[in-house]
């Protein structure tokens, strides 16, 4: 019996070389005819998964063995490198147990870093969580019709007010105000009765834009209200609400 | 350690050395599988 491999039982042949792969007896050829067979062949992979959940733990029993400082000359020989001057082969990190043991470590507290992350992503309030833009109809306070679209973009710092119809002819000016609920008209500067205009929230009105708070319009003497309070008649009005 | 290393240890032939791995390899996964 020079060679028993004829006696394999076809459907042997590929547990046998999967456990082969594993076992690492086979040479650089086959190990990469056997690589290939493992993505080609799913069916062949789980047997080579098999063989390394059934041999894995034997290698614990194993002591492990310094290379001989020739074998790492060897490598890099054989690699093409320019050989390492030092005698020793140099302790590269990748030798280094402290390395693999710190990788471990690390690689553990990430792990308890993501975790942590998710914990803390899922018991966030949700009042912040979905920034959806706040919006507002102001209805004229004669006509009872809608006469402005007002938006607020979604981080709060720019409002966008359209005029959605022609509520007054008059040549003063108009001034959009903003009324926190139980709070005074804040200012939040002049609009035009034709055009969309773009204004920016004051940083210190941001706290203030919110579901509940109410937007209006009050016609001021050229140039905006004198007093930074609605001097004239409010001519609009609406209550911004979350889409 | 590849195949022909462990016969030239053995001293057995290559094909020798192979049949009795994949023979214990073969029982091995038998007696796991049981």
């Amino acid at each position: 019996m020079s060679d028993d491999i004829d006696h394999i039982a076809p459907e042997d042949e590929g547990r046998v070389l999967a456990a082969e792969y594993v076992l690492g007896v086979l040479g650089a050829e086959e190990r990469r005819a056997v690589e290939k067979r493992m993505a080609e062949e799913s069916s062949f992979a789980r047997e080579v998964a098999e063989w390394e959940d059934r041999l894995g733990p034997m290698a614990s029993y194993v002591t492990p063995v310094t290379p001989p400082a020739q074998t790492w000359m060897r490598i890099e020989a054989s690699l093409g490198a320019p050989t390492s001057t030092a005698a020793a082969p140099p302790a590269t990190v990748w030798q280094s147990l402290a390395f693999w043991r710190g990788l471990g470590i690390g690689s553990s507290a990430i792990a308890a870093a993501c975790v942590a992350a998710l914990v803390y992503v899922g018991m966030r309030p949700t009042t912040l969580a979905p920034r959806v833009p706040l919006l507002a109809t102001l209805t004229g306070l004669k006509t009872n019709q809608p006469n402005f679209v007002a938006a607020i973009s979604t981080d709060g710092r720019s409002l966008t007010i359209v005029p959605a119809s022609l509520l007054t002819a008059d040549k003063r000016s108009m001034e959009l105000w903003l009324i926190p609920e139980g709070g005074k008209p804040a200012s939040l500067g002049l609009i035009a009765a034709g055009q969309p205009v773009q204004l920016n929230v004051p940083p210190n009105l941001l706290p203030l834009v919110g579901s509940g708070a109410t937007l209006a319009v009050s016609l001021e003497p050229l140039g905006g209200s004198p007093t930074g309070q609605p001097t004239g008649e409010v001519i609009a009005h609406g209550n911004l609400t979350r889409l | 350690v590849t195949y022909e290393q462990l016969a030239e240890r053995m001293s057995v032939p290559l094909g020798t050395m192979k049949s009795w791995i994949r023979r214990g390899l073969l029982k091995l996964r038998t007696c796991l599988e049981a």
